[in-house]
């Protein structure tokens, strides 16, 4: 059982005030969405949950640790692993060796330099189960530039498993992806919860809604509302948000 | 396989010119696996790395100095901070390797801070620094330098002073260098290295700490470097700051792209045309590094992968 | 007190040269997002031709006027012909081809003037001193400098914040993709910052030649200070250029004259002034690890966080 929570977060650029107070916290075994419209400041709270953004003030906190002063690489150390909203692996090496890059970050230093990369028979074991759980399994010998994008977004979150993640922290896995596909990955992401703690920004609210287990909506870079999806459904305030966007969209 | 066919054209190399009585060529193959050397270890900071580094004549020029002042201090009969010199390439070498180890750790370690061009920028001002200090050594005769032409060359019990034998030795720690950092590239090491070159960013989400992978390639490419340094001034004979010119390393720089970067063998390739040119075109004009401007001109603007890159029709160019 | 004051005074000649240099390569980098190391070879430009035209007419203006046009039309060309392809490349292939106009322009400034050392005098006016301190003649030539640099300064920084051309450079060094959408001829404006950067390095080549002797490669160490003023100031930003030049050419120089005296407090005299001349000519590098360490993106550079 673990738990990712922060407390009175804060960032601001210069006069932009980004991320307002917030207070989240995300628990093994539930997915919990984030959402809210485009500029609401969900990815620069995601990245400050995540270490590659120190927030100005507030705190937060891995199973009641603090962790705010911990750096990205040390997050992923110590249990908090993230995936990117831009596909963001390696072209040119191939998908196998891109996960078992990602096993080497987390299986102590590679500061060994003589023996081949590829001879660590254990290493390319787990690699192959962990493009198994993302049904990546018949591509590990592929370069990874030949994954088509929905391809890409699975090898994605393979790499990011490679730490065995306590809590995993997911901007938008399934956007460009054909709804099938998305749903496929949906599934994938909730199966995954059943032993980590996952956060899950996404703009797609079908599968916000049949995905997660609590969603928390942000605003201007505070939170408005959180709780379940059908608390969140009939919030009077969230629906005035979301109506008002859909007019916006459609003037 | 091109690898294998430089190293044997190479071994054969001294042999071939002495048949076209050209036996003076032979110094000029020395210079060819020397400075081969030097750029084969900026290619692994800059081809597998991804830093562009323009100062690595700091170290070159530091090899040179140490082990140009050792020998210096030997024939002088004098000390060095307390310490005997000695003509000894078993001491001298290694000495050079330790202290570009240690002015890599401190110039990486103040450069890799930052990224991009400020890095280029840091590198090449951190070279001229240490070449002003090289200017400012009045004992080795400041910005004159000062001959050596009495020490000998002793490699262990090996007395090396002929050309033909020295360019052997010489062969022989290239030819070891080029197996070791073969392997390192290839190795987990090198896996990282090249992942911190293509996207930094994701490295650290993964858990990577960039800063000291890189840093040790910086470190291990600098200490090489500095063994090419010393490898050369006691080929020369003689000691000065022109080792360390930052145009130096503009030109290591120049054969690790000539020859094509991230391939490591590029970079004797490029310091053996780089040579081969100087040998034939300075006897039509001094200012022959103009033809050098324009040939590195033509193939940064045409043939980005470099000789090797058109030769095999691969190599890669992503940095 | 006196010696501080001509050191001081000195210092900021350098400094003011070297903000010639450094705030059109600043410019050049911040907008266009190119590092060019034939900067120095458009100082060298200007050297050579207020060399060449000055013994011909022994007119210091007109030499000052042909030197300060000659790099910038060697400016124009070399943003035409090379710079305009390199926008689009890496930072190495750009430090590759400038490194490439360096060699050309090294060898082929010896082609044509040959290797012998060519000067320039300063203007025949500029040879009195004036009484610029209690007893203390200071050479009119040197004020002239600093006159310069302030000029220089001032017409940047009208040029940077007064005018159109000024604000699409700001915008363009914040947000390099706006500048289409803006409808600003974006080729045009890049020629025009790189010619005005060509010409400000030129005029920096001519009117510090009276010190150098002119020779190949001479502009090369002027191009890698220049680089550890941006390095110190950061990049993109004038005000860093303006303050880098000024604080590195008091540093450099108040080193040189103070070190080696300092250090005969605790060491034998050519022991101190050997020392002393080498801490003193990598005094500037200690000011640049200083501020690698407590600010690696430069004191008035975008911070990395």
């Amino acid at each position: 059982m673990s738990e990712l929570s922060c407390h009175g977060l804060r960032k601001s650029f210069g006069a932009l005030v980004v991320t307002d107070d917030l207070a989240l916290s995300v628990r093994s075994g539930e997915v919990h969405a984030l959402i809210g419209p485009n500029g609401a400041g969900k990815t620069t709270a995601l990245a400050q949950l995540s270490g590659e953004l120190r927030p100005d003030s507030g705190s937060v906190r891995l199973d009641g640790t603090d962790i705010t002063h911990l750096s990205l690489p040390q997050r992923v150390r110590v249990g908090v692993a993230r995936s990117y909203q831009i596909s963001s692996i390696f072209a040119d090496f191939t998908v196998a060796e891109n996960v078992e890059l990602a096993l080497q970050a987390v299986g102590g230093h590679s500061f060994r330099f003589f023996r081949p990369a590829r001879s660590n028979a254990a290493r390319l074991k787990r690699a192959r189960e962990l493009l198994a759980v993302v049904g990546l399994t018949d591509a590990g010998e592929a370069s990874a530039q030949r994954l088509s994008h929905g391809q890409t977004r699975q090898l994605e979150i393979a790499m990011a498993l490679a730490s065995e993640p306590e809590v995993l922290l997911l901007d938008e896995p399934m956007a460009g992806m054909a709804p099938d596909e998305a749903h496929r990955l949906a599934e994938l992401v909730r199966s995954l919860a059943s032993d980590t703690a996952v956060l899950l920004v996404e703009h797609d609210m079908d599968i916000v809604f049949s995905a997660a287990d609590r969603i928390s909506v942000l605003c201007e870079g505070s939170l408005i509302a959180s709780g379940s999806p059908d608390q969140i459904r009939s919030d009077p305030e969230v629906r005035r948000l979301y109506l008002r966007e859909d007019a916006e969209a459609e003037n | 396989m091109l690898t294998a066919v430089v190293l044997a054209s190479l071994a054969v190399a001294p042999a071939w010119v002495q048949a076209v009585d050209r036996a003076y060529l032979v110094t000029m193959l020395t210079r060819i696996v020397i400075f081969g050397l030097a750029a084969m270890s900026l290619d692994l900071v800059v081809g597998y790395g991804g830093m562009v580094s323009l100062g690595h004549a700091a170290f070159f020029g530091a090899g040179a100095y140490t082990a140009g002042a050792l020998t210096y201090h030997s024939l002088d009969g004098s000390t060095l901070l307390g310490v005997p010199g000695t003509q000894q390439a078993l001491v001298t070498w290694p000495a050079a390797a330790v202290l570009g180890a240690l002015l890599g750790a401190m110039i990486g370690g103040l450069c890799l801070r930052t990224t991009g061009v400020y890095f280029i920028m840091a590198t090449l001002a951190f070279n001229q620094m240490v070449y002003f200090l090289f200017n400012a050594l009045e004992v080795y005769g400041g910005d004159d330098g000062v001959g050596l032409f009495a020490a000998g060359r002793s490699i262990g019990p090996l007395d090396a002073s002929d050309d033909v034998t020295y360019f052997y030795v010489c062969f022989a720690v290239l030819a070891a260098f080029v197996v070791v950092l073969n392997l390192m590239v290839r190795s987990p090491f090198g896996r990282v290295l090249r992942g911190c070159r293509d996207n930094p960013a994701r490295m650290a989400a993964l858990g990577f700490h960039t800063y000291r992978y890189r840093l040790v390639a910086f470190i291990i490419s600098a200490s090489i470097s500095s063994l090419a340094g010393a490898m050369a001034v006691t080929e020369s004979q003689f000691l000065s700051p022109s080792f360390a010119e930052w145009t130096e390393s503009g030109e290591l720089l120049v054969m690790v792209i000539l020859g094509g970067l991230g391939s490591l063998v590029g970079g004797i390739v490029g310091a053996a045309a780089l040579f081969v040119l100087e040998e034939f075109a300075i006897d039509i004009t001094d200012n022959w590094q103009f033809f050098v401007g324009v040939g590195l001109l033509a193939v940064v603007l045409a043939a980005p992968r470099g000789l090797t890159g058109l030769v095999l029709g691969r190599g890669r160019r992503n940095v | 007190m006196h010696l501080f004051v001509e050191q001081t005074l000195n210092g900021f000649q350098l400094g003011f040269t070297l903000l010639m240099i450094s705030a059109g390569l600043t410019l050049i980098f911040g907008i266009m997002n190119i590092i060019n190391l034939a900067h120095g070879s458009l100082f060298m430009v200007g050297a050579f031709v207020a060399a060449g035209v000055g013994a011909r007419t022994g007119n210091y203006a007109v030499a000052l006027l042909a030197g300060t046009a000659a790099a910038a039309v060697a400016g124009l060309v070399l943003e035409f012909v090379l710079i305009r392809r390199l926008y689009h490349r890496d930072h190495l292939d750009q430090v590759l081809a400038t490194f490439a106009i360096v060699l050309i322009s090294n060898e082929a400034v010896q082609m044509i003037w040959g290797t012998r050392p060519a000067s320039v005098s300063a203007p025949a006016f500029a040879d009195r001193t004036v009484t610029v301190f209690p007893s203390l003649p200071y050479p009119v030539y040197r004020l002239a400098i600093i006159a310069a640099g302030i000029a220089a300064v001032v017409f940047l920084h009208l040029l940077v914040d007064r005018t159109r051309v000024g604000m699409w450079i700001r915008a363009g060094t914040t947000h390099r993709e706006l500048l289409g959408a803006f409808g600003v001829n974006v080729r045009l404006l890049f020629t025009v910052v790189f010619a005005i950067g060509a010409a400000l390095a030129g005029f920096a080549g001519v009117v510090a030649a009276p010190f150098l002797s002119v020779e190949s490669g001479v502009g090369d160490n002027f191009l890698i200070l220049s680089f550890v003023v941006i390095v110190v100031g950061g990049i993109g930003s004038l005000k860093g250029a303006v303050y880098g030049s000024l604080a590195l050419g008091l540093v450099d120089t108040w080193a040189r004259t103070y070190l080696p005296d300092l250090f005969k407090n605790f060491l034998d005299a050519s022991t101190a002034s050997t020392v002393g001349a080498s801490v003193a000519s990598a005094s500037i590098y200690l000011v640049m690890v200083v501020v690698l360490v407590m600010k690696p993106s430069g004191l008035f550079g975008l911070s990395d966080d």
